[in-house]
């Protein structure tokens, strides 16, 4: 029995497949979570070097206006800036960040204050820049200027790629998973199945032995019926010629006849003659004596045969006998 | 008709109230508007000064002062002289000159011709046309053009530029200045905004 050793042996190479890709899914998780990171770090910087340089060409075009006063003038300028769908709330703010023109839009207005020092930054889904309205090399005021990272599905479709790499990864774990689970399952039937085949033949062996046994015993018991018969008629022969041969005795014992003995004689010889014959037989049956070359009579023997015979096989067995062309 | 006048005479209270905070405070010119013509056109003449170029022959020093003169109105000289205090025009610091008669033919960049004393306004735009000088005139002081010329447009102080006049006199106006001008007369095409 060494399959269970093979058994469990691939059970553990399906174990180490099973953590190379859970490790492999982890380290795709990663890469992507990074890659998404970075790009999302990449495109804040991107818009708010694209904010700041709205904010600058803004407050380079609107100094005269702020100077001024003009406010139609300003005004133009914003439009022309939010043309642009991106651009979301804008203002223009004079000396001490006094506001000046504001512009929001439906999510966001101007601050109504401008502090010096705002830096540019992203604030929930959107750039910030500002700018100082310079002229001759004097500061005017400054300009502010929101511009929008894109909104809702705009803003998702940014994050597509990564959801992309995650799915890809949940599906090849899942997979990988699944695969595994029902190469278990399908080891385990397999298992099971040899178990089964390996008791079923036990038993077939089993039972082969046993059979191989009763057939012994049949034969033995065959051999052992054989020889009752044989013996039992050849009992009967001996009892036969030894009845004979007692009856003899007896005569010659009680009769003076001379005539008589003589015949008693011949007929006890006779007797003794059917018993050596039959010993003989016996031998030859048993290949105990060495056959004797002589000149033979093979129908006489036959029919001689054939008492043996009758007495061997018993009486539900006729015995005929023909010699044609030979008497 | 008392009530109205005293209404006028307290709302002008208020005004040169605010006139005098102003001026001792940062220069805003929001408040100037509210407050009246003379304040906006005083922070005017204060502000051309950064979108005029000068040729450098007008100037002794790289970094000398930008001097404003004006001739004649006494209101916006006192007004201008106040508000320029911590003034600059880029890299030069301002001065201001009141001109009681005729103007020097130099010294002065921007020049408000208000017609001084023996004076009218053409003759003071005569004195000085062909120098390095921004002219200024006011549509109240007659209709002698100047450069820069005033006038009042829905209620604010605006003004006309001629650009032609600017370039002979070797001077160069920002287009900025000029996209807020209600109209720019050039020399090679005469157009209106």
């Amino acid at each position: 029995m060494t399959r269970p050793f093979r058994w469990s042996r691939s059970w553990d190479v399906s174990r180490y497949a099973t953590a190379l890709a859970v490790t492999t899914a982890a380290i795709l998780l990663a890469v992507g979570v990074i890659g998404a990171w970075m790009s999302e770090r990449d495109f804040r910087s991107q818009k708010m070097q694209q904010a700041q340089a709205h904010a600058r060409v803004l407050a380079a075009s609107v100094s005269a206006a702020l100077a001024f006063d003009e406010t139609p003038e300003a005004e133009q300028a914003i439009s022309a800036l939010r043309a642009n769908p991106e651009i979301g709330a804008v203002g223009i703010y004079g000396p001490e960040g006094v506001p000046f023109i504001l512009r929001g839009n439906e999510t966001r207005d101007p601050p109504l204050m401008l502090s010096e020092g705002t830096a540019p930054h992203y604030d929930s889904g959107s750039a910030i820049a500002t700018a100082p309205v310079m002229q001759a090399g004097q500061q005017l005021g400054r300009v502010y200027v929101e511009l929008s990272a894109g909104s809702g599905p705009a803003q998702w479709m940014r994050y597509v790629g990564v959801a992309l790499l995650l799915a890809m990864a949940a599906v090849l774990v899942g997979a990988i998973a699944i695969g595994q689970r029902s190469l278990a399952a399908a080891n385990k039937e397999l298992a099971r199945r040899a178990a089964t085949l390996t008791q079923a033949n036990a038993q077939l062996t089993d039972e082969m032995a046993a059979r191989k046994k009763a057939e012994r015993a049949l034969a033995q018991a065959q051999k052992m019926e054989a020889i009752g018969q044989l013996t039992g008629g050849l009992a009967h022969d001996f009892n036969n010629i030894l009845a004979a041969i007692s009856g003899g005795v007896r005569l010659i014992e009680r009769t003076g006849d001379p005539d008589l003995r003589a015949q008693v004689k011949a007929s006890l010889a006779d007797a003794i003659e059917r018993g050596a014959r039959l010993t003989r037989q016996l031998l030859a049956f048993a290949r105990g004596q060495n056959l004797e070359a002589r000149v033979t009579d093979p129908c006489e023997r036959i029919v001689a045969m054939v008492e043996l015979l009758r007495r061997s096989l018993g009486e539900d067995v006729g015995v005929d006998t023909s010699f044609p062309g030979l008497r | 008709m008392p009530l109205r006048l005293c209404v006028g005479l307290l709302v002008n209270a208020v005004r040169w109230l605010l006139i005098l905070g102003w001026i001792g405070g940062p220069l805003s010119l929001a408040q100037a508007q509210a407050v009246n013509d003379t304040a906006v056109k005083a922070v005017f003449l204060l502000r051309f000064g950064s979108f005029v170029d000068w040729p450098p022959s007008a100037f002794e020093r790289p970094d000398s002062s930008l001097v404003i003169c004006i001739a004649g109105d006494t209101a916006l000289a006192e007004t201008v002289r106040r508000a320029a205090r911590g003034e600059r025009a880029g890299a030069r610091t301002i001065t201001t000159r009141w001109i009681e008669s005729a103007p020097p033919r130099t010294g002065c960049h921007i020049l408000f011709a208000g017609g001084a004393e023996g004076q009218d306004v053409a003759e003071s735009l005569h004195d000085v046309s062909g120098s390095a000088v921004l002219t200024v005139t006011d549509a109240r002081n007659g209709n002698a053009r100047g450069i820069i010329h005033f006038v009042i447009s829905d209620r604010r102080v605006r003004f006309h530029i001629n650009r032609s006049e600017a370039e002979q006199n070797g001077l160069r106006i920002d287009s900025r200045l000029l996209g807020i001008a209600l109209s720019v007369e050039d020399s090679s095409m005469r157009g209106s905004r």
